[in-house]
């Protein structure tokens, strides 16, 4: 039962998203959209079934409903053509396939082996996620939850992952380890399809095979996702809203502002510091996307901007960073943005590789949609710098994890959108981009 | 955690909060702490006796006359793995 509430999430994201955005084939899978379409609808249907999971005490038949309701919104928006097709995939070397399932089945097993010891994941994930999830399903109360001696629970935290916990401890009517640990890999699934299918349906298969070996390099996925911290969901629906802008930008889908906007509203719903990157995602898409593009991107966010906002107001303590007032806020923030610590591992590696990016002038066009990206980029690192700022006294190593974590896949995502293909840098595929200028 | 498992199944239903003993000279990141309050929630656990009827042992020895004195409680029930049940003396 635990699986089964996990895959309803899932189909429910799923079609969801193929309402927003139809496949080419409505009822097959379409290999150039639907990775992204299964990370992104993965992301989407757990965030959104974790809502009223949190706020209403039974979960089953709320989560039919929706499934329900996705399932009548595909079968009214998702059977059009997609508005422009993607274009056919090249061939990608046969070798350098093998290798990437290869490193995936890495990936895979290395998840399993470090999971299997911590089936509730590490001391933050047990004493703050999943113990909230054990407390409410064992009957205990929100103003229970508030009681100072649980203060390090973290009650003013949010509570996406949470409840998405609790919600497969309902459906299967008792609290089975599986549920945080299957969300957990899916999470880190999620992430890597997000990329892995963003970069297939823009640059094509070779380049985003290459994309996978970058974001799987990275170990910070693996053992985060095995982990349980919430950081690996976070990156995944903050993955999900800048490759929906990027998409619809590329693609001229004006609909993706609908996901775009969905995944971002759920930031703040999944870690306190959402709201430093839901801010200049909305206001990107206003940017862009005029007053369509932009309200579209402002009606998605809700859902998920509402219950963080209700539960701030209504549920979460007030923290010590609010209680201080504006003035002592802001001087404290001022001197931790001096810190070394968050200079030396946070921000000059991040500007050295924008610099050095810029002066190896590897981008293909400079046209204004390249500059988006950019900007959209450095608003997000922007507003992770603020989150640290704002919100740890002295920004370390884990200010350093948390933003390098939380914004690498957008940063790749920047990267092998600019980068050159292996097809474009063959002398044919020279002289084309050549003649294309 | 499991290790509380026979302790918790014999609690009366209802109990909101309890204390948390314990002879460890060292808890690192009170993690011992943490994983006992983990295995007991919704019941909330105070360090010390506490205020409430029972406490949770979480003992390395045996809990001696004297050391139950100090703490102001009396054994219940010994389970196995150092868990023992106390229960606070009442005060004259």
């Amino acid at each position: 039962m635990v699986a089964a509430a996990i895959l309803i999430s899932i189909l429910t994201g799923f079609l969801l998203i193929r309402a927003i955005w139809p496949a080419e084939a409505p009822f097959g899978w379409d290999a150039r959209g639907d990775w992204f379409r299964l990370g992104a609808g993965a992301m989407l249907g757990t965030g959104l079934t974790s809502i009223p999971a949190f706020w209403m005490p039974s979960s089953i038949a709320v989560d039919l409903a929706m499934l329900a309701l996705a399932v009548l919104l595909f079968l009214m928006f998702g059977r059009r053509a997609a508005s422009q097709p993607i274009e056919p995939a090249s061939e990608t070397p046969k070798g350098l396939l093998w290798a990437m399932l290869a490193i995936f089945a890495i990936f895979v097993v290395a998840y399993i082996t470090m999971a299997q010891p911590n089936p509730y994941g590490e001391l933050d994930s047990w004493r703050v996620w999943n113990f909230r999830a054990r407390f409410l399903f064992r009957g205990g109360t929100l103003a229970e939850l508030a009681n100072p001696l649980l203060q390090y629970t973290h009650p003013e935290l949010p509570y996406l992952v949470t409840a998405s916990v609790l919600r497969t401890w309902r459906w299967a009517g008792a609290e089975s380890p599986l549920g945080p640990m299957l969300l957990s890999g899916l999470y880190g699934f999620s992430l890597i399809a997000v990329l892995f299918g963003a970069i297939r349906a823009l640059r094509g298969q070779t380049q985003s095979l290459l994309m996978l070996a970058a974001i799987l390099a990275s170990t910070a996925v693996t053992g985060n996702a095995a982990s349980q911290f919430a950081d690996v969901p976070f990156a995944a629906l903050l993955a999900t809203s800048f490759a929906s802008l990027v998409l619809a930008w590329n693609l001229g889908e004006p609909r993706l502002y609908w996901l775009a906007g969905l995944a971002a509203g759920l930031l703040p719903w999944t870690k306190n510091e959402g709201w430093f990157y839901a801010i200049p995602l909305l206001a990107v898409a206003i940017w862009k996307g005029g007053l369509a593009g932009g309200l579209r991107g402002i009606l998605g966010a809700i859902p998920g901007l509402a219950a963080a906002a209700y539960f701030l107001l209504t549920v979460a303590p007030s923290t010590p960073g609010t209680q201080a007032g504006f003035p002592a806020l802001a001087g404290a923030m001022v001197s931790r943005l001096l810190s070394p610590n968050l200079f030396g591992w946070v921000i000059t590696p991040v500007i050295t590789l924008a610099i050095y990016s810029y002066f190896m002038r590897f981008r293909r066009n400079r046209g204004e949609l390249r500059n988006a990206e950019w900007i959209t980029a450095a608003l997000l690192f922007a507003g992770g710098v603020a989150s640290i700022l704002y919100r740890d006294d002295n920004p370390g190593d884990s200010a350093a994890f948390r933003i390098l974590l939380h914004l690498w896949p957008v940063i790749l995502t920047v990267l092998f959108v600019e980068y050159p293909t292996p097809e474009e840098l063959t002398p044919q595929g020279v002289k084309t981009a050549k003649l294309r200028k | 955690m499991r290790r509380y498992e026979a302790l918790r199944s014999q609690l009366p239903p209802g109990i909101k909060t309890m204390g948390y003993i314990t002879d460890m000279e060292k808890d690192p990141g009170e993690v011992e702490f943490h994983l006992t309050q983990y295995a007991f929630a919704p019941a909330i656990l105070e360090k010390g006796p506490g205020t409430a009827r029972y406490a949770i042992g979480n003992m390395v020895k045996d809990p001696t006359a004297e050391f139950m004195e100090k703490q102001g409680v009396t054994a219940v029930k010994m389970f196995p793995n150092g868990v023992v049940l106390f229960e606070r003396k009442a005060k004259h």
